[in-house]
């Protein structure tokens, strides 16, 4: 695992993430680099390395998000979950990558959301767009992402073709 | 050392991991919002530049977009023109009807204000008005609330000013019954809602109405105060009575007030300079 490298793509993410794609946003929706980057890590990392990255995924969704906590707690727990996920279902394929970014976005929302409440001042809200609009936008959009987060990583990632015949 | 940092199981990072998170939860946003504007702080160039390629995108007809604020701009100013026309309007419709009412203001010109704040705990029972000196408020103005003296302006600000009750127990109002023949008597704020007449030669039945006499330069006419709730002998003298008033309403729950001014801009001498002793 380069970390040097993690560092500068997790950093060039956050930035984006913060104001930069809100000019590719289709009503009000917005696809969430950081949720495809914690997908691409836990599905191709090592176990040990995923928790890390998903931790710090999560953190750094935090600084640019309504508050600090729900996200790195949200963000660390689904990607180890998926994580460990990975070991007995392939997702090498790119619809099931999808499928995976979407169900892991959703995840990761309710979460934050749930845990935000503990906070004295709840921040994450319940909206339609948080749970399901920006999980689906990235889902879309994400495994085409894999491929140059692979290449600057150094990561290299397998992609099953359809066989056809017998 | 090296080999045992190095070879932490999974299980125990990812407990770790999850208690720094809950710690970051937990902390106060206070703190947690400092580190978050840090890191804005940090990056705020990048972020700029982010925010200004944005505003760009966005802006693909820049005088179309310009245009498009201007008139977003005259429609909020027209909107909160409307509410306050609105809301002069329902002020000039209350005082109408106080004037229709009260022939003896006709002459008097009267300031409506929202009541800040009611203390109507203990000895100290004082509204405090969103109307003052710029509006002509000046000290021992007489206050009407639903049509009845509910006390006098004791403090002016250059736009706030302080109403004294009349169950102030700094509060002291020459005041007379509706029986005829009476003369004025004091009437001083008991606190607690109420002012009391002391060493009364008449006994006075519940639910009388005692009226504020006439104050020259300040009221034109005697208005009613408060009513009667229990009359009963002095402890010293057995001749005299001590009389308990309620005011005429209820004053805590008075959302607005409004103040006579008889005399604006004139010299206002205090009430005691104006009237004398009472019964002279």
């Amino acid at each position: 695992m380069h970390w040097l490298r993690f560092v500068v793509l997790l950093v060039v993410a956050t930035l984006l993430q913060a104001d930069l794609l809100n000019a590719i946003e289709v009503r009000g929706t917005r696809p969430d680099l950081l949720l495809i980057l914690l997908a691409f890590f836990a599905i191709f990392c090592e176990p040990k390395e995923a928790i890390i990255t998903s931790f710090s995924i999560g953190l750094a969704a935090d600084l640019i998000g309504p508050s600090m906590g729900p996200g790195t707690l949200g963000f660390g727990l689904t990607g180890t979950g998926l994580c460990y996920l990975s070991k007995y279902i392939s997702l090498q394929r790119m619809p099931f990558q999808a499928v995976t970014i979407f169900v892991l976005g959703f995840a990761a929302a309710v979460l934050a959301y749930l845990l935000s409440g503990l906070q004295t001042q709840p921040s994450y809200q319940k909206t339609f767009g948080a749970l399901f609009g920006t999980p689906l936008y990235s889902a879309i959009v994400g495994p085409f992402l894999f491929l140059p987060v692979a290449w600057w990583m150094h990561i290299k990632i397998e992609r099953r073709r359809r066989r056809f015949g017998y | 050392m090296a080999r045992k940092r190095r070879d932490i199981s999974n299980r125990m990072l990812l407990v770790w991991m999850t208690l720094a998170g809950c710690i970051l939860l937990l902390t106060p946003q206070k703190i947690t919002g400092k580190v978050q504007g840090t890191f804005t702080h940090v990056f705020r160039f990048p972020l700029h530049l982010g925010r200004s390629i944005t505003l760009s995108t966005r802006m693909t007809d820049t005088a179309a977009y310009a245009s498009q604020r201007t008139t977003e701009q005259y429609e909020n100013h027209i909107a909160n023109l409307a509410a306050e026309l609105e809301r002069r309007n329902q002020q000039i419709e209350a005082l109408a009807k106080i004037r229709y009412r009260q022939h003896a203001l006709a002459g008097a010109s009267l300031v409506m204000a929202d009541v800040i704040t009611a203390n109507m705990a203990g000895s100290r029972n004082e509204l405090l008005i969103n109307r003052g000196q710029n509006d002509g408020l000046e000290l021992d103005q007489f206050v009407l609330g639903e049509n009845c003296i509910i006390g006098t302006v004791s403090y002016v600000w250059s736009r706030q000013a302080k109403v004294r009750l009349i169950t102030d127990s700094s509060s002291q109002l020459a005041v007379t019954s509706t029986k005829s023949g009476q003369k004025p008597v004091w009437m001083f704020g008991a606190g607690n809602g109420e002012a009391v007449i002391r060493w009364s030669k008449a006994r006075l039945a519940d639910g009388e109405n005692i009226m504020v006499r006439q104050y020259p330069g300040l009221l034109d006419c005697p208005m009613i105060a408060g009513r009667v709730s229990e009359c009963k002998k002095n402890d010293q003298n057995a001749l005299l009575w001590d009389i308990t008033v309620r005011p005429a309403c209820d004053v805590a729950m008075l959302p607005s007030v409004t103040v006579i001014v008889t005399n604006p801009g004139g010299v206002v001498q205090t009430q005691k300079e104006r009237l004398g002793a009472p019964g002279q």
